[in-house]
């Protein structure tokens, strides 16, 4: 039957009070002087009270000494044990106390084994934690290198892709040049083939000429020969003449003779004798220089003739070399027209080549944005990872930050002994300080 | 509108950064914030007055650590600093100097003068070497000055160059004092091309990756302008001379990214 401590002193007084009222009538009744019965009812009231007094307080004294000594021992953190009161027919709020107390210890044992837990458990996180994060950093070490290779990769190239594009420049400046000579080229070469061409022509024209030329001297041999001919038929005329001249001067002597026989009738006859012999004399010696005359124009006309043949064959040779000339300048007009051909192709395919050179040079710079961009892109990769590296160092040391307090947290806790848990923990190795 | 405000505040130029890297950035604090939106955000950097320095620390990022990329420093012993001196010697200059762009920590320019001290302490001591490094963060600048450096910041310092000029002080190492006194710190932007101090050798590693290519042009002409004649100049590993820049430079080692001035 519970009865609260309050209840029970009010018991112990009504009892004691009771007693006291009590007593005079009992004492009354052992026959005792007035004197001594008051004394003994005193003597009996207070004895009685005592008693009492020291029944009510002896049970709870003793358990609020319990209740006190665990309470010290649990503020020294002893949570091993439970408060056991002895039990009583009628317990009081020290019982109350008792189960209260014993409660607030469970809890807390609860408590402390929990914050044991949770602060081994932040322990082992904040090393995981450290040794990833150091695991990260390494491997952003790595990335790094990477970057690095790459950066170092975009550097040559960069520097390759400056020095292809001045070689390219270069290239479309000749190659603009060699344009420019076939342009040229191909000028000269109309010009050459106009005045190939204009050679030619007169060319043809000096054969014409030359032509015309021979003929005419073919036709004046020809005339020179008839002319010859014409002169062999005076020649012999002129013999014929001289024959006759002969002929007639035998025939004068003859006369003569004859008149000088005649004599004197003869005389006048033989005057006219001498006469006509002087005559056929005459005719004689005229006839003996047409035919010296013939024979010398004989002589020179051979040597004409002579010249007229060798001029002819002149002529004839000149006649040749001009043909070969006009050859040569059709063959010259020909070959200037496949060079200008040449050339204005050569300037078509070097247009087309400074084409290709600027459409290189586009090409070249594009790779050379793209290597640039790689190098950004590298370093834009490189201060993440110097970022990241920063943020790990960071989190090592909040990690290590961490260990410590769960550490400092456990070494708090471990005040508190449990019971059975302390000697697993015991068991456990400290933990590091690092 | 971030940015406007930001430019406001605190004087700060956000238009030379790459435009995704800074959202990116951004976002970053916004998210811890736990703001809804962009917005939401610019009004807390408005009413918040720690807030916009927040935003610049989260803002800059500072990667680094002692001899990053040895290979290069190892360029820079063999080949660059000999041909330097011998630039000097040449043109009777009377002191080289060393400028380290974007330098964080300190922890470039404070490897360029280990080096100088470990190899070349008999040259630097007839001549004078100025080393200056800036950046556009203040705060940084003074962790710099500080030379006290977590272990992992030191892994690829050779074990006897940090036993003599490292000192470890509970799990950290500080610098020798004599090291420190070599170099000076100044904050400055990138964007002040007209101030861009006279030099021998720049070392801009991995700052223009940050950088919109208008803008690495201008700094790399900048470049150009402030470097003395045969005046080296060392972008990091993923950058690269941009544009017309190219024009002003020939390449000298293609691999470790080092150019000289035309």
């Amino acid at each position: 039957m519970y009865i609260p401590i309050g209840y029970k002193f009010i018991l112990g007084f009504v009892v004691v009070v009771a007693a006291v009222a009590f007593f005079p009538f009992w004492v009354k009744l052992l026959g005792y002087s007035p004197e001594m019965a008051n004394l003994l009812t005193y003597a009996m009231a207070m004895t009685c009270g005592l008693i009492l007094g020291w029944i009510f307080s002896r049970s709870f004294t003793k358990n609020i000494a319990n209740l006190t000594s665990s309470t010290e021992a649990i503020s020294q953190g002893d949570l091993t044990r439970d408060i056991a009161l002895k039990q009583s027919r009628f317990p009081d709020e020290t019982h109350d106390m008792a189960v209260s107390v014993n409660r607030m210890v469970e809890s807390l044992r609860e408590i402390v084994r929990h914050i044991r837990e949770i602060a081994r458990k932040i322990a082992e996180s904040s090393r995981t934690l450290s040794s990833s994060a150091l695991e990260i950093n390494s491997s952003g070490e790595e990335v790094a290198q990477a970057v690095e290779q790459i950066s170092r990769g975009a550097e040559s190239q960069a520097e390759m892709v400056g020095k292809s594009s001045s070689l390219i420049h270069e290239m479309a400046i000749s190659v603009e040049l060699v344009a420019k000579r076939a342009r040229e080229t191909a000028q000269a070469a109309r010009e050459t083939s106009v005045t190939a061409q204009r050679g030619g022509e007169l060319a043809k024209d000096s054969l014409e000429r030359m032509k015309s030329l021979f003929d005419n001297m073919e036709l004046a041999g020809q005339q020179f020969m008839n002319l010859n001919a014409k002169l062999q038929r005076v020649g012999k005329i002129a013999d014929f003449i001289g024959e006759i001249a002969r002929q007639t001067n035998l025939l004068a002597l003859n006369a003569s003779i004859e008149a000088a026989r005649a004599g004197e009738y003869g005389r006048g006859f033989a005057v006219v004798a001498e006469e006509v012999r002087k005559l056929a004399d005459g005719t004689g010696k005229s006839a003996a220089d047409i035919i010296d005359l013939i024979g010398t124009i004989k002589e020179e006309s051979a040597l004409v003739q002579s010249t007229f043949a060798e001029s002819s064959r002149h002529i004839h040779e000149g006649k040749k070399n001009i043909d070969t000339t006009a050859a040569s300048f059709r063959e010259i007009v020909e070959t200037v027209v496949e060079t200008e051909r040449k050339a204005n192709s050569i300037a078509d395919l070097s247009n087309m080549q400074t084409d290709g050179a600027n459409k290189m040079v586009t090409a070249v710079d594009e790779i050379a944005k793209v290597a640039e961009d790689n190098a950004a892109s590298t370093e834009q990769v490189s201060a993440a990872t110097e970022e990241q590296s920063a943020a790990m160092q960071e989190m090592v040391f909040a990690s290590r930050e961490l260990e410590l307090l769960s550490d400092e947290l456990l070494q708090m806790v471990q005040r508190f002994r449990v019971g059975a848990v302390d000697t697993v923990e015991a068991a456990e190795p400290a933990f590091a300080t690092t | 509108m971030i940015l406007r405000l930001l430019k406001e505040l605190k004087g700060f130029n956000l238009d030379i950064y790459k435009d995704k890297c800074i959202k990116r950035r951004i976002a970053i604090r916004i998210r811890k914030t736990c703001c809804s939106s962009a917005a939401e955000y610019g009004e807390l950097l408005m009413r918040d007055k720690a807030e916009p320095d927040h935003l610049l620390k989260v803002l800059t990022i500072h990667v680094s650590h002692f001899f990053r990329n040895p290979s290069t420093f190892q360029k820079l012993k063999d080949e660059i600093f000999p041909y330097l001196f011998s630039l000097c010697e040449r043109e009777t200059r009377e002191s080289l100097k060393l400028w380290s762009v974007g330098c964080a920590g300190g922890e470039e320019p404070y490897s360029a003068c280990l080096l100088l001290k470990e190899y070349f302490a008999e040259t630097i001591s007839r001549r004078e070497v100025a080393i200056l490094g800036s950046d556009v963060n203040p705060e940084i600048l003074e962790t710099a000055k500080k030379g006290i450096y977590r272990e992992e910041r030191l892994l690829e310092v050779p074990r006897e160059i940090r036993d003599r000029w490292f000192t470890p002080e509970e799990g950290r190492f500080q610098l020798a004092p004599e090291i420190m006194a070599m170099v000076t710190f100044r904050q400055s932007d990138l964007c002040d091309i007209d101030i861009f101090p006279e030099s021998d050798l720049i070392l801009c590693r991995n700052v223009l990756i940050y950088l919109e290519r208008s803008h690495q042009e201008k700094i790399l002409c900048g470049f150009a302008d402030a470097l003395r004649a045969g005046g080296i100049l060392v972008l990091g590993k993923a950058e690269t001379l941009v544009g017309e820049s190219r024009k002003r430079f020939r390449t000298v080692c293609p691999v470790e990214r080092i150019y000289r001035v035309i």
